[in-house]
């Protein structure tokens, strides 16, 4: 393992798992000092009764000052100004947030109004503007995909004037993160993929980028070790309590290794095919993260061959000769989104023009890779990727896993 | 790898580790809202000009810093009074420890009192009383220490206080300050790391984060040892030892206590051994003897001990004893780099034989897992005169 030559690693997070995780939360928050959270989700994770599973196992424990499940897909200023209204008429000491990445944006930055008794968002966006500890934060992750749990990020959109707020600060790392299996059991089979693809893909670039460091590489090979052997069981079955449990640690570990060593190319191409053709972020990390992979193979491809082992396990990685072992790692990955497109029937998208929208129309026609190459020019992803791209590689890379067809390496033009 | 029902992980402690990372201090602490830190050191303890590297650090500042650089070694509740006057008087707001063993103990005591304004942390001795994070709190580590600097517990006399909100906010690596000091000191902290990291891996209650950090642990450990003790005291490798000592000390304040810190301690303690290097002899022994009579599943160790390539052509019934031979081989390294002065056996450490019931009695006391007196003795007898734990079976 190398000594890089400068590293930081926080994880500040407390992590409690378990099948019956929920219920240690009126615990954690007396811990904290705290006995009136604000419960915030949105409405899926309240239709598909998990919210009541948390209610269930917070009553007569805790004083629950009010619930909120109207959160929109996409995190708004306005919401988050209701919520720390809310928040502040019902007298909360804390929040409890249920659900997926924009939940958990949301929450934070209802946290960061309430804790600075603030009523403008604005004044705290970028980096180091929040000094002080916030007030108690419990999140519950309602899929295993996103590490939201564990990071220090939160995103707040001002739809009225299109624009983008983003928080930086460890003081918006989470107090608890409470993996339950009880709260991804009844995941989709197609979600399930997309999220544990989007982990995947989290572990994968902390380990094979360029700001990689001991502690984000031990979480790393942890978690694909822990996605790769439970994903395709939980696929086959879904009730399956402990291998749900498995990939949620996963996530977790993989949100702890990326947010403290950044990601790449499939992130930064990720990112531009959801905001340019709205494709969900799982499913663009699954198609993209063997093209990332195949496109930095000159550069770290050493790190690639690493991840043979907790990818297919010893047999594989003892039998595959050293020079094979990168490649081997990309046809694993592409092997496992087959895989995944099949037990999915059909759902999990393998390359871009399989990716539909509800209705079954295509989400990314071929005349809007363009768009996609153009994007991804303004994403900050791809400073920490080990070569560097342009328009004309994203466009190669595009146009490859549009068809899904491997990369020509021959054409990558190394820096 | 296994996920057990249920487990909890806590880590409050931020790592900076590399070149010029002290530089960064200043901004670290401004960020946390602190003016006016307080350094703690030990002048005698520490390389000529450390203390003076930091206090450069903060040159462009404009913070006050504070500096006490005589803490006795064998601190007490006057000492720490002392300094929390000092604390109180001067307005300070953090306090940054620099170096390992006792002078961080001090420095947690301290900052539990100053941060809960309390004289007396009697009432602190039950795990759980401390509530809420303390006052900003970082360690500089040096090449010396005991692994549990980063942890969560602090001793003092004959006290022990534990709270993961004891560990420190922040642990700056910092490469000037891991240069110099004697290589048995070093060799110390190394094996302290190692033994303690090995102990969470052996814990039953299995804990995935604990693990990880204890892996990158035992991997640095096992893959630098040589080349920060050797000739060539080459400065990545020490500062992958320290690294290694931070992680150790963060996996084992998540899980309880298994054998290699139970015997390690209580030997230590009774011969003044340094605990580090009674964990790091006693290792092998333990592995060996668990392994063998208790079906502890070690199998996993040899991938940190040992490396991929290794691991994954070691057939899996062979790597238990793959990974405790590979810690042989560290031991025995250490010894002939050190010439002699890191022992490998009891008897090398100059533990008289009768007293072996002694530490078996106290550890049994104390509560070893899974093993009684009798076992503890025979397991410590293995130790003693370094006869492999395995070969008595076949013998029998």
């Amino acid at each position: 393992m190398d000594m890089p030559g400068y590293y930081e690693f926080c994880s500040r997070v407390r992590i409690i798992s378990g099948h019956s995780a929920l219920e240690r939360i009126p615990a954690t928050l007396a811990d904290l000092g705290a006995g009136t959270p604000l419960i915030i989700t949105d409405r899926g994770v309240s239709e598909a009764g998990l919210l009541r599973i948390v209610t269930n196992a917070l009553m007569g424990h805790v004083t629950i000052g009010e619930v909120a499940d109207d959160v929109p897909q996409d995190s708004d200023v306005r919401i988050v100004n209701r919520l720390a209204d809310i928040y502040r008429q019902k007298n909360c000491d804390a929040i409890i947030a249920i659900g997926g990445g924009s939940v958990m944006d949301t929450a934070k930055g209802v946290n960061i109004l309430v804790s600075e008794d603030a009523g403008d968002l604005m004044q705290f966006s970028g980096a180091g503007a929040l000094t002080k500890p916030l007030n108690p934060l419990v999140v519950v992750p309602t899929t295993a995909g996103t590490g939201s749990e564990v990071t220090l990020v939160a995103v707040i959109k001002n739809h009225e004037k299109h624009l983008k707020m983003t928080f930086v600060s460890y003081v918006l790392l989470p107090d608890a993160a409470i993996l339950d299996s009880r709260m991804t059991l009844t995941l989709p089979p197609v979600m399930t993929a997309a999220t544990a693809m989007d982990a995947l893909a989290h572990a994968v670039e902390a380990y094979t980028g360029l700001a990689k460091n001991p502690l984000s590489d031990s979480c790393a090979l942890a978690a694909i070790r822990l996605i790769s052997h439970h994903l395709s069981q939980v696929m086959k079955n879904p009730g399956d309590k402990d291998g749900r449990l498995a990939l949620a640690n996963g996530a977790t570990m993989a949100g702890m290794a990326f947010s403290n060593s950044m990601v790449g190319i499939v992130h930064t191409l990720g990112h531009a095919a959801g905001s340019a053709c709205g494709v969900p972020h799982g499913t663009a990390m699954a198609i993209l993260m063997p093209y990332g992979l195949e496109y930095n193979m000159h550069k770290n491809g050493h790190h690639t061959a690493e991840l043979l082992l907790p990818l297919a396990g010893d047999d594989v990685y003892a039998r595959t000769p050293v020079h094979l072992r990168p490649e081997r790692v990309i046809a694993y990955i592409r092997g496992m989104n087959r895989e995944l497109h099949e037990l999915s029937g059909g759902g999990h998208a393998r390359c871009f023009k399989e990716v539909v929208s509800r209705d079954g129309k295509s989400l990314v026609p071929h005349d809007m890779l363009a768009d996609i190459a153009a994007a991804a020019l303004q994403d900050g992803a791809i400073f920490w990727n080990p070569e560097e791209a342009d328009y004309d590689d994203f466009m190669m890379i595009l146009e490859a896993a549009w068809e899904g067809i491997p990369l020509d390496r021959t054409r990558i033009r190394k820096g | 790898m296994h996920v057990p029902e249920s487990y909890q992980f806590f880590c409050p402690v931020k790592v900076n580790s590399g070149s010029k990372a002290l530089e960064q201090l200043p901004s670290e602490l401004g960020a946390l809202g602190v003016e006016r830190p307080l350094i703690l050191g030990r002048r005698d303890a520490l390389r000529r000009g450390a203390l003076g590297t930091i206090i450069t650090a903060f040159k462009e500042s404009g913070m006050a810093v504070g500096l006490l650089d005589a803490v006795p070694a064998d601190f007490d509740v006057t000492v720490v009074r002392q300094l929390a006057n000092v604390y109180r008087s001067k307005r300070h707001d953090a306090v940054i420890t620099v170096g390992g063993g006792s002078i961080i103990d001090a420095a947690k005591v301290l900052n539990l009192c100053v941060s809960e304004d309390v004289e007396d942390v009697m009432p602190y001795t039950r795990e759980g009383v401390l509530k809420t994070r303390l006052k900003p709190f970082v360690f500089v580590p040096t090449m010396t220490g005991t692994g549990y600097e980063t942890s969560k517990y602090a001793w003092m006399k004959n006290l022990t206080l534990s709270s993961h909100f004891l560990m420190p906010d922040l642990v700056v690596i910092d490469p000037r300050m891991v240069r110099g000091g004697a290589t048995v000191e070093g060799a110390a902290l190394a094996m302290a790391a190692l033994g303690g990291a090995a102990d969470v891996c052996m814990c039953r209650v299995k804990n995935p984060l604990a693990d990880t950090y204890a892996y990158a642990a035992i991997q640095y450990v096992s893959e630098n040892m040589a080349g920060a003790m050797g000739r060539a005291r080459d400065t990545m490798s020490r500062m992958a030892i320290v690294n290694a000592a931070v992680m150790a000390g963060c996996a084992l304040s998540n899980v309880p206590p298994g054998p290699v810190r139970r015997l390690g301690t209580i030997a230590g303690d009774m011969f003044r051994i340094p605990d580090g290097i009674c964990m790091g002899l006693l290792l092998p022994y333990i592995l060996d003897y668990y392994t063998v009579h208790h079906g502890y599943f070690m199998a996993d160790l040899l991938l940190p001990l040992a490396g991929f390539e290794e691991y994954a052509c070691t057939a899996h019934g062979l790597r238990a004893q793959r990974a405790i031979n590979r810690v042989y081989r560290i031991q025995h390294e250490l010894f002939h780099i050190t010439g002699g002065a890191i022992p490998r056996t009891l008897k090398e450490a100059q533990v008289p034989r009768y007293m072996l019931q002694d530490i078996a009695e106290r550890a049994v006391m104390q509560g070893v897992p899974d093993i009684g007196y009798d076992e503890c003795l025979t397991l410590l007898t293995h130790a003693w005169d370094s006869s492999p734990v395995a070969f008595d079976e076949k013998r029998g």
